[in-house]
């Protein structure tokens, strides 16, 4: 085809063969491009289906167990253990480990330290807790010392453990179920057992590689045969044998190149055969296992993820490991975030929908509050969410602390035990107190030292009771720098000599972020002192206020979801149509009774939608609540809003991040659950959406 | 009245009844009960509207005032500067040792918890350079040093420079020296020559053999102090009565170039000399005596060097030492004087160690007078008459000391500086104690002195490490990360993003697309730890299995392409919109010309919906930016800190190597046991602000397009 130039004037028609020709080339590219785009589809629905088998692939599969004793021996015939009541569980606890309980206690009870165990009381290790009758305030030392130690503490266990937890120290302790080693559903479907060929193959290889060593036993021996001869020769006389010498040495090396291609043989058949063993379950498991003092049972389908999963606490060990804090936590956040962000997010909608358009605040040109609040939502709804999780971390985490760890509300105050109690007054005064509380923490004897008065000292313990923070009054009776040395000299504080002259007019309410009561402070006592002293004393009596807990990170994820609730509910209310609100105002209806009662209702479904699309987004968030300070290992459940938490997601991405292999399988398992709530809920709202959708 | 008595009645049944009587002709103001409520709700409404500025303000202040927190924190390095002595609390004046790092008035310093700032430093410092003696001299007096160490005394010409520029020197001859004629070990022959000998082996000689015929006939090779130096004027002085030409001048009777060696280093003199058996030279005697094992003195016409040829006139190449200062400098830097006063009542106790012969009393006397005359130094006289200086005492000096010239008499300055600092003239920092809230302490002897360094904004973004154990603190790294999982992202999600919208809104038929949409919005809706999941146990290993070994378990490559992944939906999705958002009449009109669907797509679709694709790009490189799960759990627990190695030895390679981001960064940092108070917790912050400003500019950038191309149809 001769290539033509376009002739200036517009009348240039390509002949029909250019024509056709350049038709089809449009036709093929068309297709080319049609190809990609359908590919493109084709690639991101691929990548949800492989994601998906992926997570299967690995939540279910083949698991090697061995453990010291049969659950079934512990349980009675056809009995699994969660069949058992708590009282059973804890007579196999009393009856097989009587000595382990003690540890047993202390590692499911961490509310004292692990130095002061033996000393506390049953009432301390479990604040709220209910104890054996007239246990409550025997020391662990006591109770070990006295007769019934283990049907004692297996009491008190199984008044305050959840049946899950029993369970788990049941399976750890006595059963110490072991899973050897875990393979995925696709091993477990292809590889689990060798094939007929493979078997015969697997059969054949050792007897083949045994002729193939006998064989090379033999070649060595005639090796090592022909070298006696021929240091015969060599001893006989080297000249005269020379050739017969030299023939032997040209057989020996022949006899070694055998061997070495023997020995070559063999290294493959052995490769071949490790291969073969390593590549099929049953084979492996016999091979490192077999020798295995305890019986090696093979699962074929396990499923990481079962109802145990579900209600079990976190464990270091893998197959032991739940979800159940995790559960619970995602689920308590979930509730206060729809508390928190609903009623504020549709508010704000509603005030953006309904009066934003002509109200006051938007006749200023310049500062346009209604327009800067709508253009600042859809640039929150853009914020990375780790963003929002430092917002938390600095405002509702620190910041906010006294709010969200409940302490203003009285909860999360853990009172130090009353002899700790006095120890710390001694040791900030320095002298010898003779001081007594009775349970209720009032002073039935005090001789304390002679500045302090028992008033005073009864609000010390009082303060230490409730924050773990105590007070010093200064009656004017001892000379002020008696009281900052011996201050000073415990708590390794240093005074400074010059007192700020205006020291009595501090904010004292700062003084220790807050939390002493005071009425006077030692005057010539900075507020950087005392809060250094407050600071010290926190960690003296190991009271920290942490506002790491469930309503922070709540409140973070609300936040962090509020814009695009706002933005959904906005359009919500703007698919209303304009022919309600006027008959509404027809009817003689206020604004606000026709958002109330007319326009609200109308918009619901679409409120819904969004919210609960914005919800799941919640559920499944990690970063902010990896920032505000998920705890990754924790074995209570969350009870409150106050308390620590800890979330699926951060389940996931902690085991996730686990080198152990096993890991992997139960994040798959914690996947699937977590999948599932998002699905669940993204399925809700689609159905509400198509159910409701096009109603005007 | 029946009517009134109806009325009564009707009134008094209501009041048995309990009913509540309503005028109907009352006004009624409906507004008014319902006003208040009205704007109440509607101040509520606004509340909460303003609560998500609150939350911007919020996000604001706590980036920015936790960052200001980053830059401004103190990170205490050490000096290797520990105070002299133990100081109590109050005392305000303290001295250091001075090795380490200098100190600045000014700066913030700390000693054992201890936060101070330092209100004056003095460095007290006696710096001593090697110049030779000429040199010192010139030096001296352009008034550039405080002190010359000569080993002759001051010319004629030299002392005319120094009094046109108003330095008056005055001389204090401190000990002898002799000069040793130095030949190697191994000479035999040479061992005892001449005054003229002397002459003729510094001058026009060539062999051995042409000083005496019985010496061998081989090139004698000298090795001779720099001309500069003290030793050389002294020795041209002595031998050829102080004309250098014979050995320097060009005439044939100089000594030829190559067979001369000169250095100011006296050290390569003694190599020199000691390589080469027919090499012969000169210096200082107590340089000879460290090298008496590889180097032998002559005699000069039979006289050994010793302290007594010296001392009484016999060996020839002896010389007196001095130290000069001026009558100026005494008079105004008492540190001088003091300095002279402690040298001169010294000098005897540390010269004999050096090597050099003691000057005698009454020489010494005379110095102590000259120093006394000029300077206000009190003195007694002792039993031997001898003149004994007032102690010195030295803790109190203060003041830099500035010393140059001879090498021969360094060794003694060196020595007696070295004794004066250990009797406390060091650095003297005065301070203003306990800030920040740290309370004065003591502090015992030898307690380091720390300096407060701080991050700095340039260091943030120009600095290529982010080790904060080591306290680097250079963002790029980070920002390397992001870049590089971003950029990877952007390959897999615009093209298959786009792709899938066009798809979506030219071709597919609306069955497909009602099937399609949905699935893409479950895609969109996994929570990202899911991806991360799937990018670490599937994508990365399916690397692996197709690039082999060169992958690494963490990498960008993996993370990114599943932050792609993520983000399909998010780009089809708005490209979709934009896409179906161009009227129908365009697509008819194009239609209608012949182009195939292709043609409308790429040439009238697209181009109309230009804006919103965009804007659907640009939130789509923000949304990659931020994202946090992935990559913390796929692309590596640490910052890249290898970036220019890596990419010299692995080109694009890099990206299969792990390389921390931003995110992953902060989320890696707080989710560890994380202090409020420590410098990574202010950095994450410092990172949180940078990536807040990215995302931000992008999605008001975003607002701009869409806000602008609205109206277009």
């Amino acid at each position: 085809m001769n290539k033509k130039q376009k002739p200036a004037d517009n009348t240039y028609m390509p002949d029909e063969a250019t024509f056709k020709s350049r038709l089809q080339s449009r036709h093929l590219w068309g297709n080319v491009w049609r190809t990609f785009f359908i590919l493109s589809i084709v690639v991101a629905i691929l990548a949800l289906i492989v994601l998906f088998t992926n997570v299967i692939n690995s939540a279910f599969g083949t698991i090697a167990t061995t453990f010291e004793i049969e659950p079934e021996t512990l349980a009675g015939e056809g009995r699994t253990l969660s069949d058992l009541t708590e009282e059973e569980l804890v007579a196999i606890l009393v009856e097989r480990e009587p000595n382990r309980l003690p540890v047993v206690v202390r590692n499911n009870f961490n509310n004292v330290p692990d130095e002061e165990f033996t000393e506390s009381t049953l009432a301390q290790v479990a604040p709220n807790g209910s104890y054996p009758d007239g246990f409550e305030n025997a020391t662990i030392n006591e109770i070990r010392d006295g007769e019934n130690t283990a049907e004692v503490l297996g009491e008190f266990l199984q008044l305050n453990l959840p049946k899950g937890n029993i369970i788990n120290i049941v399976e750890e302790d006595i059963v110490a179920l072991q899973v050897l080693d875990a393979w995925s559903l696709w091993d477990a479907i292809t590889n689990f057992e060798p094939t007929a060929a493979e078997q015969e193959r697997l059969d054949e290889l050792p007897v083949e590689i045994e002729a193939l060593e006998t064989q090379l036993a033999d070649v060595e021996t005639q090796i090592a045969d022909k070298e006696a001869d021929i240091q015969t020769l060599r001893d006989e006389s080297a000249t005269d044998n020379a050739d017969a010498i030299r023939s032997t040495n040209a057989e020996i090396s022949e006899l070694q190149e055998q061997s070495s291609d023997l020995l070559s043989q063999i290294d493959d058949l052995n490769d071949e055969l490790t291969l073969l063993i390593s590549s099929n379950i049953t084979t492996s498991v016999e091979r490192d296992f077999g020798d295995a003092e305890n019986p090696v049972e093979i699962v074929r389908y396990h499923s990481w993820l079962s109802t145990e999963f579900l209600q079990t606490p976190m464990s270091s060990v893998p197959a032991q490991a739940g979800i159940r804090t995790a559960l619970y936590g995602s689920i308590i956040m979930m509730v206060i975030v729809i508390l928190v962000s609903l009623p504020v997010g549709v508010a704000a909608a509603i005030y953006l929908e309904e009066y934003a358009r002509d109200n006051v605040l938007s006749r200023f040109p310049l500062v346009n509050i209604n327009k800067i609040i709508e253009t600042n939502v859809r640039n929150l709804a853009g914020v990375p969410s780790i963003i929002y999780g430092m917002l938390g971390l600095a405002i509702f985490v620190r910041m906010l602390a006294p709010f969200t760890s409940g302490v203003v509300f009285g909860i999360n105050v853990n009172p130090p035990p009353t002899n700790r109690i006095v120890n710390l007054m001694e040791e900030l005064t320095n002298l010898e107190l003779d001081l007594e509380l009775d349970e209720n923490y009032n002073i039935t004897a005090y001789t304390g030292p002679e500045w302090l008065s028992e008033d005073d000292a009864q609000r010390v313990v009082t303060l230490f009771r409730r924050y773990g923070t105590p007070s010093v009054t200064n009656r004017g009776n001892v000379p002020l720098e008696r009281i900052e040395s011996d201050i000073a000299n415990i708590l390794g504080i240093r005074i400074r000599n010059q007192v700020p002259a205006n020291a009595d007019e501090l904010d004292y309410s700062r003084v220790a972020s807050g939390f002493v009561e005071l009425s006077t402070l030692p005057a010539g006592m900075t507020i950087e002192q005392f809060e250094s002293l407050g600071q010290q004393l926190r960690r003296v009596s190991g009271f920290t206020l942490s506002g790491r807990t469930v309503l922070s990170a709540a409140l973070t994820l609300s936040l962090l979801i509020l814009p695009v609730i706002i933005i959904n509910a906005q359009e919500a209310l703007r698919a209303v149509p304009n022919a309600l609100r006027e008959a509404s105002y027809g009817l003689g209806a206020t604004k606000w009774q026709t958002i109330w009662k007319t326009i609200l209702p109308a918009a619901v479904p679409g409120i819904m939608t969004g919210t609960i699309l914005a919800v799941s987004r919640a559920v499944g968030e990690t970063a902010p609540l990896i920032v505000v300070g998920a705890s990754t290992f924790l074995l209570t459940d969350p009870n409150g809003p106050f308390s620590q938490f800890t979330a699926l997601p951060i389940q996931v991405y902690q085991w996730t991040a686990r080198p152990q292999g096993q890991f992997q399988f139960i994040a798959a398992a914690a996947i699937i659950v977590l999948l599932t709530m998002v699905l669940v809920l993204n399925a809700v709202a689609i159905i509400i959406r198509s159910r409701f959708d096009n109603r005007y | 009245m029946p009517d009134t008595n109806g009325v009564q009645r009707e009134s008094l049944i209501d009041k048995a009844l309990n009913r509540k009587i309503v005028d109907p002709n009352a006004p009624v103001n409906l507004k008014k009960s319902t006003r208040f409520n009205e704007n109440a709700i509607q101040v509520f409404l606004l509340f909460c509207g303003l609560l998500s500025i609150l939350t911007t303000i919020g996000i604001l202040y706590v980036l920015v005032s936790e960052s200001v927190g980053f830059f401004t924190r103190d990170l205490w390095e050490q000096t290797n500067k520990p105070i002299a002595v133990s100081i109590d609390a109050e005392q305000t004046v303290f001295s250091a040792r001075s090795a380490g790092r200098e100190l600045e008035t000014g700066e913030r310093i700390r000693i054992q918890e201890e936060e101070m700032i330092l209100e004056e430093y003095i460095a007290n410092e006696i710096e001593i350079e090697i110049t030779g003696t000429g040199a010192g001299f010139e030096r001296f007096c352009n008034g550039e040093i405080d002190i010359n160490d000569a080993s002759r005394s001051i010319s004629d010409d030299e002392l005319a420079i120094c009094r046109a520029n108003n330095i008056e020197p005055v001389e204090f001859q401190i000990g002898t020296d002799a000069i040793a004629v130095v030949i190697n070990a191994e000479n035999d022959f040479a061992t005892d020559l001449t005054l003229e000998e002397l002459q003729m082996v510094f001058s026009g000689a060539e062999v051995w053999s042409d000083i005496r015929p019985e010496f061998p006939n081989q090139r004698i090779m000298r090795f001779i102090p720099g001309t500069d130096s003290g030793t050389f004027d002294t020795f041209v002085e002595v031998v050829f009565d102080g004309d250098d030409s014979p050995i320097l001048g060009a005439d044939a009777t100089a000594i030829s170039s190559q067979d001369l060696v000169t250095s100011e280093d006296d050290d390569q003199l003694v190599r020199g000399i000691g390589d080469n058996a027919y090499a012969v030279g000169f210096f200082g005697y107590s340089y000879y005596l460290d090298n008496a094992d590889t180097l032998s003195a002559m005699t000069i016409d039979g006289v050994e060097p010793s302290i007594t040829s010296v001392e009484d006139g016999t060996y020839l190449l002896g010389r007196p030492l001095f130290v000069y200062t001026s009558e100026e400098i005494l008079r105004d830097k008492p540190q001088i004087a003091s300095f002279i006063s402690y040298y001169l009542t010294h000098v005897g106790s540390v010269i004999e160690a050096v090597g050099y012969f003691p000057a005698s009393d009454d020489i010494l006397n005379a110095s102590k007078q000259a120093l006394i005359e000029v300077a206000n130094i009190e003195a007694t006289t002792d039993d031997n008459g001898n003149v004994v200086l007032d102690p010195v005492n030295v803790p109190e000096i203060s003041g830099n000391m500035h010393i140059a010239g001879s090498s021969t008499v360094f060794p003694i300055t060196d020595r007696i500086a070295d004794d004066f600092v250990a009797e406390g003239y060091m650095p003297v920092l005065t301070v203003i104690r306990g800030v920040n809230g740290t309370f004065p302490e003591e502090h015992s002897a030898g307690a380091t002195i720390e300096i407060g360094d701080r991050v700095s904004l340039f260091e943030f973004f120009t600095g290529t490490e982010w080790q904060p154990a080591i306290r680097d603190f250079g963002i790029f790294p980070l920002v390397y990360g992001t870049l590089a999982t971003s950029f990877i992202a952007m390959l897999v999600a615009l093209p298959l993003g786009m792709g899938a919208a066009i798809y979506l809104s030219e071709y597919a038929p609306e069955n497909v697309r009602n099937t399609v949409k949905p699935i893409l919005e479950i895609l969109a809706g996994i929570p990202t730890v899911v991806y991360g999941y799937f990018a670490l146990t599937f994508m990365t290993p399916l690397l692996q299995a197709i690039f082999g070994d060169v992958v690494q378990i963490y990498n960008s490559t993996s993370a990114g392409i599943v932050v792609g992944i993520l983000i399909i939906p998010m780009v089809s999705s708005m490209s979709e919109d934009a896409l179906s958002a161009v009227p129908r009449g365009l697509r008819e009109a194009s239609y209608g010309l012949g182009a195939t669907k292709l043609e409308t797509t790429f040439k009238v679709i697209i181009p109309a919906a230009l804006s919103g694709i965009m804007a659907a790009f640009i939130i789509a490189v923000s949304r990659a930016i931020g994202e946090t799960m992935i990559v913390a759990i796929a692309a590596g627990a640490g910052p890249q800190n290898d970036i220019p190695s890596l990419l010299a030895n692995r080109g694009p390679g890099i990206l299969f190597e792990p390389a921390e981001t931003m995110t992953g960064h902060i989320a890696r940092i707080s989710g560890g046991d994380l202090s409020y108070n420590s410098i990574d917790y202010n950095s994450i912050f410092a990172i949180g602000l940078l990536l807040f400003v990215i995302t931000f500019a992008l999605n008001l950038i975003n607002n701009a397009i869409i806000e602008r191309f609205r109206e277009a149809y």
